[in-house]
């Protein structure tokens, strides 16, 4: 912590109702929020489940007048959020309604801020770089996990560059996110998991983060906690309400955390790698979690036994070596428990990819809150560990 | 009515405290932006549609920061092509510009050609800045519509000019001369501008009375050598203007046609003594030859007889003279009345 601000440290949040049946609200919001003619972003995955036309109905309800798009893929690319803009503009919308997993809420995010300037999304490449807010955004999530729906991130591909670049203002936190369980119970045991387990890194990134506070530590270990309980229980029992509903909470409190901590070196060589290959983000994290844990410890010690008891580990007193064995070794039970026990060989890199994944990883914005300062030796031993 | 039960008032109050009820939403101002935006949009639409032309200058640089949809079709160019440009590029030529007065102005078109406005300049000051607002207004079709005017007049005053008759329009009794042609002043010998700064009185004779409205008098006018010029006057009234009431006196020279009446006069005169004379004549005879047969009788012989048988052979002849007088008379008369 350095520089005249170092000790200071800020609180944004949107305005969330959690709780089933949260969804029935958007209709009220959006006509609140001053939305007339709306544009509800989503995709066709949560098309298919029938949560963006149970939307479309409340807003219809309302009366509110609404355009769908949903031409979004799983990483949202620069030219689906230009041709979002374009058809906001065409259509007289503004509002956004977002409804789906991280993919939908981040494309929306981008329409909003190229339909305000007229600039492309590319340009808002990397933080605070946003001097106009766009229009009002309502999310609805249809994932625990990615958060995107209280955050200030949005990552976009760049598929002709083969990059994933991230757009981080604080402008651009929506407006209102309607948390509802009742639209997790579609999701496949391994869209739980990979979610679940985004959230669980965002927490502990953002409680070893150099940007920590005593707000977002609070939400960083109740999320930890409600996850390590909680999600193993969801993906098991699917149709659970009050797992359903755990899970929700905890993301919520996993992304408040980190939205207003950041993130660390787990997202920045994620980010990295979800330019090369076309992997779930939450598995990308998964993989790396443990290694970077392993490289980031002796920077954060402390901290990271604050993490280890939030997992449920009783090392009060244990030597830091012992900490740190004992965590690496609960991260990556936990989550081959939970199914995902790929490398990244596995999943399509090969080790000649590192030295370009490396130079990307080093140059992300996440990178700058991560305990330890990252050198190129550093990120390179996490992926080669992670192979 | 029926009264809400305690338990639906305590569920609703207890949803309003938590923030779930129909308005709770944190302050927002864009539902009110939006509503103003409509406002401005409104407005910009009534402004786009106006003939007029409209720029808001930056009085920093002079440059266009706002322009509506005439100006720039008027002066075609695109909408956007306007904003930035300097405004005294537009001005190919201008009176002296000067705040809140109207200036007529020619501004350069995209195509070159000018565009003739009238432009008014205001000052206004916006979030701490000052501007010129200046409203500039086409009066291509008005000029057209003048012109076309102005030879439809010129027209008309050529006609006037030419007809022989002297028009003089003035003021109704005897006030200032306010149009003439060249008929008047040929004939009293005055330029057109020196008519126009006399008054009617100064071409009448002293001691002339000014012709009746609906009248045709013969007047002594004058000359501006100072001689008179007998003329016959017509005053009618008309309008003239929007809603002035003036004379137009009609003017014919009357010289020719007085000489023609004084010889016909001469004729008559001439006419009537040669019949008087005539009818006397018959009396002027019977006189004498009374006395001839008178005479006569007194001689006597059968000479005397056919003396007398002669005589009245003369009065018969008289008879039918004074006969032929009353046929003169009814001729004289008929003269009298019909020359
Ligand atoms: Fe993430």
């Amino acid at each position: 912590m350095t520089g005249e601000t170092g000790g200071l440290r800020k609180f944004v949040a949107p305005e969330f109702v959690c709780g089933a049946g949260a969804h029935r609200l958007a209709g009220q919001y959006a006509k609140n929020i001053g939305g007339r003619r709306v544009m509800l972003v989503t995709d066709p995955g949560v098309r298919a489940a029938g949560h963006a036309s149970s939307v479309a109905r409340v807003l219809e309800e309302a009366g509110v007048d609404f355009v769908l798009f949903d031409r979004v893929s799983q990483n949202p690319r620069v030219e689906e959020v230009a041709d979002g803009a374009r058809r906001f503009g065409e259509e007289g919308c503004n509002a956004l309604v977002a409804v789906g997993g991280g993919s939908p809420m981040d494309c929306a995010k981008g329409i909003g801020i190229v339909a305000a300037t007229g600039r492309p999304i590319e340009e808002f490449e990397g933080v605070d770089r946003i001097d106009r807010p766009g229009p009002p955004l309502l999310c609805i999530p249809t994932t625990a996990g990615s958060s995107a729906d209280v955050s200030q991130f949005a990552i976009l591909a760049a598929p002709d560059r083969r990059i994933k670049f991230a757009v981080i203002s604080k402008i651009i936190v929506p407006d209102v996110s309607l948390l509802d369980p009742e639209l997790l119970h579609t999701l496949s045991p391994a869209l739980t998991a990979n979610t679940g387990l985004d959230a669980l890194t965002h927490a502990v990134e953002a409680y070893v983060s150099t940007g920590a506070g005593p707000v977002t530590d609070l939400f960083a270990l109740s999320a930890i906690r409600r996850l390590t309980t909680y999600l193993p229980l969801a993906v098991r029992h699917p149709a659970s309400p009050a797992y359903r509903e755990e899970t929700m909470l905890a993301s919520l409190e996993a992304g408040l955390a980190f939205s207003n901590a950041s993130l660390g070196a787990v997202h920045a060589l994620a980010h990295s790698l979800g330019g090369l290959l076309d992997i779930p983000h939450g598995v990308c994290n998964a993989i790396l979690l443990e290694h970077v844990v392993g490289c980031n410890f002796s920077w954060a010690p402390e901290r990271y036994r604050a993490v280890a008891e939030a997992f449920g580990l009783n090392v009060v007193r244990a030597p830091r070596e012992v900490v740190r064995a004992a965590l690496i070794d609960r991260i990556a039970t936990f989550r081959h428990g939970l199914g995902i026990d790929q490398t990244l060989s596995g999943c399509g890199m090969d080790a000649g990819d590192i030295p370009a994944l490396t130079r990307s990883a080093l140059l992300d914005p996440c990178m700058v809150t991560n305990p330890r300062v990252p050198d190129e030796t550093m990120v390179r031993r996490c992926y080669e560990r992670a192979l | 009515m029926s009264v809400p039960s305690e338990r639906t008032y305590q569920d609703r109050l207890r949803e309003s405290i938590l923030g779930l009820g129909e308005h709770s939403t944190r302050k927002s101002h864009y539902p009110e932006l939006q509503r103003r935006l409509d406002e401005l949009e409104r407005f910009r639409f009534l402004l786009d549609r106006s003939n007029d032309l409209f720029f808001l200058v930056r009085a920093a640089d002079g440059r266009i920061v706002d322009a509506n949809a005439s100006a720039c079709s008027r002066l075609g160019y695109g909408s956007r092509d306007l904003v930035g440009a300097r405004f005294v590029d537009l001005l190919l030529e201008a009176e002296v510009l000067l705040i809140e007065q109207t200036v007529t102005a020619r501004l350069r078109r995209d195509d070159e050609e000018p565009l003739w406005v009238e432009m008014t300049m205001q000052r206004a000051r916006f979030s701490g800045e000052e501007y010129l607002v200046v409203v500039a207004r086409d009066v291509t079709e008005r000029n057209r519509i003048l012109e076309a005017l102005t030879e439809s007049e010129n027209r008309y005053r050529g006609v006037v000019q030419q007809v022989t008759d002297g028009i003089l329009i003035v003021e109704p009794g005897g006030g200032a001369i306010e149009d003439t042609n060249r008929a008047v002043a040929d004939l009293l010998g005055y330029s057109h501008f020196a008519l126009l700064g006399l008054h009617t009185m100064d071409l009448f004779a002293p001691g002339s009375r000014l012709p009746d409205e609906g009248s045709t008098t013969v007047c002594q006018l004058l000359r501006s050598d100072g001689n008179p010029v007998p003329a016959e006057v017509t005053v009618t009234p008309i309008t003239y203007g929007d809603d002035r009431v003036m004379h137009c006196f009609v003017i014919r020279d009357a010289t020719a046609r007085l000489e023609v009446e004084r010889v016909r006069r001469e004729a008559h005169e001439q006419l009537e003594q040669n019949i008087l004379q005539f009818a006397t004549l018959g009396d002027h005879i019977r006189n004498p030859l009374a006395v001839i047969v008178g005479l006569a009788d007194l001689l006597g012989t059968p000479d005397a007889e056919r003396i007398v048988q002669q005589a009245r052979e003369i009065d018969r002849i008289v008879d039918q003279l004074d006969r032929g007088w009353i046929e003169s008379e009814k001729v004289r008369s008929f003269l009298r009345r019909y020359y």
